[in-house]
């Protein structure tokens, strides 16, 4: 019944739906991208380069003669997967930490707090770019770079959200009963802070997305040929005077997805969680 | 008698724009305030009470307007001034105290400085301000007040609060004050203690009240003549002792009742059958029709006018004199 | 008072620990690389008895612990060490860079927060209106805008197709026009938005009305009652930020080939050269738990509220 109020509330949020539309197409293009991409990413045409957008490469062609769009298109898959597989990282851990931070308390909470706050001690892309160098440059090591600065913000408002609902009497009475930590940490604390869990994650969609375009700006990220967005955008940096629109319409690209995540993650925080502001 | 009046509202009308249509909160009322006299206006959450009184000092905001009416005060229409003619009135002729004294004061000031702030737009030099705002302190009897005007309003008991903010309503010398729950959030025997207070300052001052409240026990402790409200209007108005002797309107009747203190008979407390008229879908009738007792067909098709029974007590109600039918 | 004081020193003794931390991990990070500076310094045809000479000659052939303390009891002297690329000493090569982008960083900050409060305090107590709209518009949209790539767009408009302003290197006034440019809006969306918020918020509470109610002017109510309340949480965000606003700074620099300490650190990165990374590292690491101390300060100076539950956390 709550659900069913949750999705009615979803459909009457306009920010929610124009956030679910671009995300959708988004993950349309990726999915069907063999479909829908006229060329492959990786085709190389060289009497075709540097052309500018025209009925053939809509979004013209690169230095090697390869389709941009097409790119682009191809792109959407890197994007996409890199966002979600680190979101889901940095949530995995960030919160869990903070459960244990907010229940146990004590020195287990001051080491996780000092172990969060060291990832904390650094600009986030210095860090990463730190952690990418020493690893080696390739996308797996940015998801594990940008999701290791990345959740401490997690940690920090589970643990608050723990320590305020572990006082509450019930969980007394669900120790009385013979619960267990384990058990009520997942069957008592957890459902209450799952909404704002899902606000959060979903919030910081775009800044994964941002770090991790900008590894790959920095070239740190996967290697050429692969059609990331922050990697073309680099190789048309040389090319700014002759095809600008090399490094234009992965940066399009990259607006419209961060768009589609930030207004999903507004509109879903109006519904779920007001009270999570700023 | 009219050189008595302090303030007098003529067909005050506040509509709230909502999104599903306007909505009438306060309809048509018209009362007057004497001076150093204190009126209670009593009702339900609802009845329009509290936005007939932000009304009065033009605090009413979006999605509220004042649609229609006028308000004379020291020779002029309130409602016509200017924003900045508005201005010196607040506070200075006209204060006004609201319900929960926490969320009323800014938590980042201490209270001496907030109390001071109003005392300055006099051109009180700072040094003398805050003398006097211990003086202040002092007369609404906060024990310590030198070092109390240091503190925050977190540090202070919600008893201490709405003395600081009846110090600050009252440090410009206002001729009315407006109280709005004054005592809704305060413990019982500090209540007793704010209603003190309070008549103090009419006797002492001369200051006029207007009190809003919807406990009858309040009116009864404080009130000299008191209105009732339902649904943005005002159905009944009129001395106090009157009205407790012998109340014409339904509505009036049924709020007394179900008061613990008042009944002289033992017994359960009566309950007011259904709930408050919904604004939005009002009756073409009496807006009490659908929950009074005494309803009668006519009651249903025309909206009773306020009519004077006896000397200065008024009442909207098409019966003519309850007696003492069905309630016992 | 003596209650700040204490949480501020537990605060800077837990940042000291946490910059030590910092460091030594990335002193481990770097000898975790394959291979190190000689190498890549030294051309294949040197022979390998002259390389572990001059690894000897720099140090790098000790265990790492030990280069770790020799590294750190000089930092803490203030020799920074000498670059193995340039040979020159790290401290000058940072202060040879600092001042640009500090140029850049501080204009940009000045620059977003002038223009944003003001507007976010119109657009918050003129919602829904026109402004209002188109306020909320810009900051959505911009907020959403890589800035690497704003920086390549900026370059291709001004630069390429209206030539009106240099896009790489310093040289002169309008030369910082574009890399400011780039650097202050992303930014200025963000701030915009959250002062925005928060003056509404503020505007509902009931305090504003008090001040109203009070006598006070319009502007006066603005000004001492919703924006003190209101940049609260601004002004903290500032601090927080700074990091935020330091690492984009890195990135920009390197765009727009602009001669502050970001192309340096990314130089020095790919050349593994040692103690100009840490050097560098050494220093953003103090700034950036500098500003997290500091917008903890400020959000108990700011309000008292606050500096009850310190209290409560020292208990």
């Amino acid at each position: 019944m709550k659900y069913l109020s949750i999705l009615k509330d979803m459909i009457k949020n306009k920010t929610f739906m124009v956030g679910l539309f671009i995300f959708i197409s988004v993950l349309i293009l990726a999915v069907f991208a063999d479909k829908i991409a006229p060329y492959s990413y990786d085709l190389i045409n060289v009497q075709e380069k540097l052309l500018s957008p025209n009925e053939q490469y809509r979004f013209g062609t690169d230095q090697y003669g390869r389709d941009v769009m097409s790119r682009v298109i191809y792109g959407s898959r890197i994007t996409l997967k890199v966002g979600l597989i680190v979101v889901a990282i940095e949530t995995l851990i960030g919160v869990s930490l903070g459960l244990l931070a907010g229940y146990y308390g004590g020195y287990l909470e001051k080491f996780i707090l000092f172990v969060t706050d060291l990832t904390w001690s650094l600009p986030p892309i210095i860090m990463a770019l730190a952690i990418v160098t020493m690893l080696g440059p390739s996308l797996n090591n940015v998801i594990i770079a940008i999701a290791v600065v990345s959740w401490a913000q997690f940690t920090r408002i589970v643990r608050v959200k723990t320590q305020s609902i572990k006082s509450l009497s019930y969980i007394e009475a669900a120790r009385a009963f013979g619960e267990n930590d384990v058990g009520i940490m997942t069957r008592y604390i957890l459902p209450n802070i799952l909404s704002s869990i899902i606000v959060l994650s979903t919030l910081a969609l775009p800044t994964a997305i941002l770090s991790t375009t900008s590894l790959g700006f920095l070239g740190l990220g996967s290697q050429p040929p692969d059609p990331d967005w922050g990697l073309i955008l680099k190789e048309g940096i040389a090319y700014m005077n002759q095809a600008p629109w090399i490094s234009i319409f992965p940066g399009l690209a990259i607006v419209y997805t961060v768009l589609g995540f930030n207004l999903l993650g507004e509109g879903l925080r109006d519904i779920m969680d007001p009270r999570l502001k700023a | 008698m009219d050189n008595n009046r302090l303030i007098t509202v003529n067909n005050l009308s506040v509509v709230y724009e909502m999104q599903k249509g306007e909505i009438k909160a306060v309809d048509n009322i018209s009362f007057h305030i004497e001076k150093k006299e204190i009126l209670a206006l009593v009702g339900e959450s609802g009845s329009g009470k509290s936005t007939t009184a932000k009304a009065l000092m033009r605090l009413v905001n979006h999605p509220g307007r004042i649609s229609s009416g006028n308000v004379i005060f020291g020779g002029e229409d309130l409602l016509e001034l200017k924003e900045e003619d508005m201005v010196r009135i607040r506070g200075k002729e006209i204060g006004m105290i609201f319900q929960n004294p926490l969320d009323s004061l800014n938590p980042v000031y201490k209270v001496g400085n907030q109390v001071a702030e109003a005392i300055i737009l006099d051109n009180i030099p700072r040094q003398d301000a805050i003398k006097k705002v211990i003086d202040i302190f002092n007369d609404v009897k906060i024990t310590d007040a030198k070092e109390r005007i240091n503190s925050f309003p977190h540090e202070l008991s919600g008893g201490m609060r709405q003395r600081v903010m009846i110090g600050m309503m009252v440090s410009r010398n206002p001729k009315l004050i407006i109280a709005d729950e004054p005592t809704t959030a305060l413990d019982v025997t500090i209540q007793a203690q704010i209603l003190e207070l309070m008549k103090s300052f009419r006797d002492k001052y001369d200051t006029s009240i207007l009190i809003i409240t919807h406990d009858f026990g309040i009116v009864a402790e404080i009130a000299d003549r008191v209105g009732v409200m339902y649904a943005g209007e005002i159905v009944e108005i009129g001395d106090v002792f009157t009205i407790f002797e012998n109340p014409k309107h339904p509505y009036t009747r049924l709020l007394m009742r179900a008061l613990p203190r008042i009944t002289k008979n033992e017994g359960r407390l009566q309950v007011i059958e259904g709930s408050v008229a919904n604004l939005a879908n009002l009756p073409e009738g009496c807006r009490f029709s659908e929950r009074c007792p005494y309803v009668m067909d006519i009651c249903i098709k025309v909206n009773p006018m306020l009519t004077e029974r006896e000397s200065g007590h008024f009442c909207a109600c098409h019966k003519e004199d309850l007696n003492n039918e069905f309630l016992g | 008072m003596n209650d700040i004081i204490e949480y501020i020193f537990k605060r800077l003794l837990a940042g000291i620990l946490v910059i030590f931390a910092v460091t030594a991990l990335l002193f481990a990070i770097m000898q975790l690389m394959p291979g190190d500076a000689i190498e890549l310094v030294s051309s294949p045809r040197v022979p390998a008895e002259k390389i572990e000479e001059l690894r000897a000659l720099w140090g790098l052939d000790k265990p790492v612990l030990v280069q770790y303390f020799y590294w750190l009891s000089r930092i803490i002297q203030g020799d920074f060490g000498t670059s193995i690329v340039s040979g020159q000493k790290v401290l000058l090569l940072i202060k040879e860079r600092l001042p640009y982008t500090l140029m850049l960083t501080g204009g940009a900050l000045i620059i977003q927060y002038i223009i944003a409060i003001p507007l976010g305090l119109i657009a918050a107590y003129k919602k829904d209106s026109v402004l209002d709209r188109s306020i909320v518009a810009f900051t959505i949209g911009f907020w959403s805008i890589p800035p690497f790539w704003l920086g390549i767009l900026l370059m291709i408009i001004f630069g390429v197709w209206l030539k009106v302003l240099p896009i790489s290197g310093f040289s002169g006034i309008k030369s910082i026009i574009l890399p400011l440019m780039t650097m202050a809006l992303p930014g200025l969306a963000g701030v915009l938005r959250l002062t925005r918020s928060e003056v509404l918020e503020v505007l509902r509470e009931r305090y504003v009305e008090t001040a109203y109610a009070k006598g006070m002017k319009r502007n006066s109510v603005l000004i001492k009652h919703v924006l003190r309340n209101a940049l609260i949480p601004v002004t903290v965000m500032f601090f927080l930020n700074l990091p935020w606003t330091i690492g984009g700074s890195v990135v920009i620099e390197t765009v727009f080939a602009w001669p502050g300490v970001g192309p340096l650190l990314w130089k020095s990165i790919s050349s593994q050269d040692f103690p100009v990374v840490q050097g560098i590292i050494f220093i953003i690491a103090i700034l950036t738990v500098i500003s997290n101390i500091l917008g903890d300060i400020f959000s108990s100076f700011l309000d008292p509220r606050v500096r009850q539950e310190l209290k409560g956390e020292i208990v």
